[in-house]
């Protein structure tokens, strides 16, 4: 939606967009369901997810403290997934986030209570953030080109005949599998940014 | 060079086992240009989990960090620690708020 410019404050309009798409697409799946009742599915997973939460995370007694593993997901995409990467710090980035995805299945929630618990609500965003932040290097890494605030020191020209493309990340039980879409080219053209 | 420490002194209510609020110190590293919000993420991420604050920009702008320091209502993020003899901060904003 940004394009290659997804700088500081453009989540706003990221939020906007992405977060009608994804209510659309939520309110059309649920519909396509029976009727609220013992059975179905979305209530099947939400009693899976209570259960995963309130009997598995927080009963954990022994274990790492999830604030370690967020510190070091940050510091790891800052230093290795910035705005200078190359294979190297990449290949490093997939390896970092691939090692805190194992340790935080050993997290702990040291706060146990059911009120107002934000360590929990941060445990719960840091199993998406490490989802989101692997998509990065590993998209990154395939990109072979530099593009606004993707700069490769390995491939520093831009490259539209290979790359004028969106990276497109899908789940799966390992690494995220990286697949592409068209650009849909309207009013503004692709230009060289030389300024 | 030994680190200075800061004590912050905080309000903590816990509904599901205590039958009222009371204080808690704890000691973080002080550093010069630290704000009183610095000091309580300190204290989560590296002491006690447990303590909770509200707060969301850490830049003055959303007024979600707002709590009783030193009996005056302000920003967390903006009051900086050196500013304080005493911080009392109740883990819940203001009087008024849940």
């Amino acid at each position: 939606m940004n394009g290659a410019n997804r700088l500081g404050s453009n989540s706003l309009t990221e939020c906007l967009v992405f977060g009608a798409a994804a209510g659309k697409a939520a309110a059309e799946y649920a519909l396509k369901l029976n009727s609220p009742s013992f059975g179905n599915p979305v209530q099947g997973e939400a009693m899976m997810e209570e259960k995963r939460i309130f009997d598995q995370l927080l009963k954990h007694e022994q274990g790492e403290r999830i604030s370690s593993i967020r510190t070091e997901m940050q510091e790891g995409m800052d230093k290795h997934v910035g705005i200078y990467r190359d294979e190297n710090s990449l290949k490093e980035g997939c390896r970092i986030i691939g090692d805190l995805k194992t340790r935080l299945k050993n997290g702990i929630v040291e706060d146990k209570d059911h009120v107002y618990n934000t360590e929990l609500v941060a445990a719960l965003e840091l199993d998406f953030m490490l989802d989101v932040a692997e998509t990065m290097p590993y998209s990154a890494i395939l990109r072979h080109e530099s593009r606004g605030a993707h700069y490769r020191t390995d491939y520093t020209k831009r490259d539209d005949t290979n790359f004028l493309k969106h990276s497109v990340a899908y789940k799966t039980a390992g690494p995220p599998r990286i697949d592409y879409l068209p650009v849909t080219i309207t009013r503004w053209k692709p230009e060289e940014r030389v300024y | 060079m030994s680190q200075d420490l800061a004590t912050i002194r905080v309000t903590r209510y816990r509904p599901e086992k205590d039958s009222k609020p009371y204080f808690q110190e704890y000691k973080v590293p002080y550093r010069q240009d630290m704000v009183v919000l610095d000091a309580l993420n300190y204290i989560k991420t590296e002491i006690d989990g447990s303590l909770t604050y509200r707060w969301s920009c850490r830049m003055g702008v959303c007024g979600s960090c707002g709590a009783n320091i030193d009996g005056e209502p302000k920003l967390t993020c903006a009051s900086f620690l050196h500013d304080s003899k005493v911080e009392q901060l109740p883990s819940s904003p203001w009087p008024t708020s849940p």
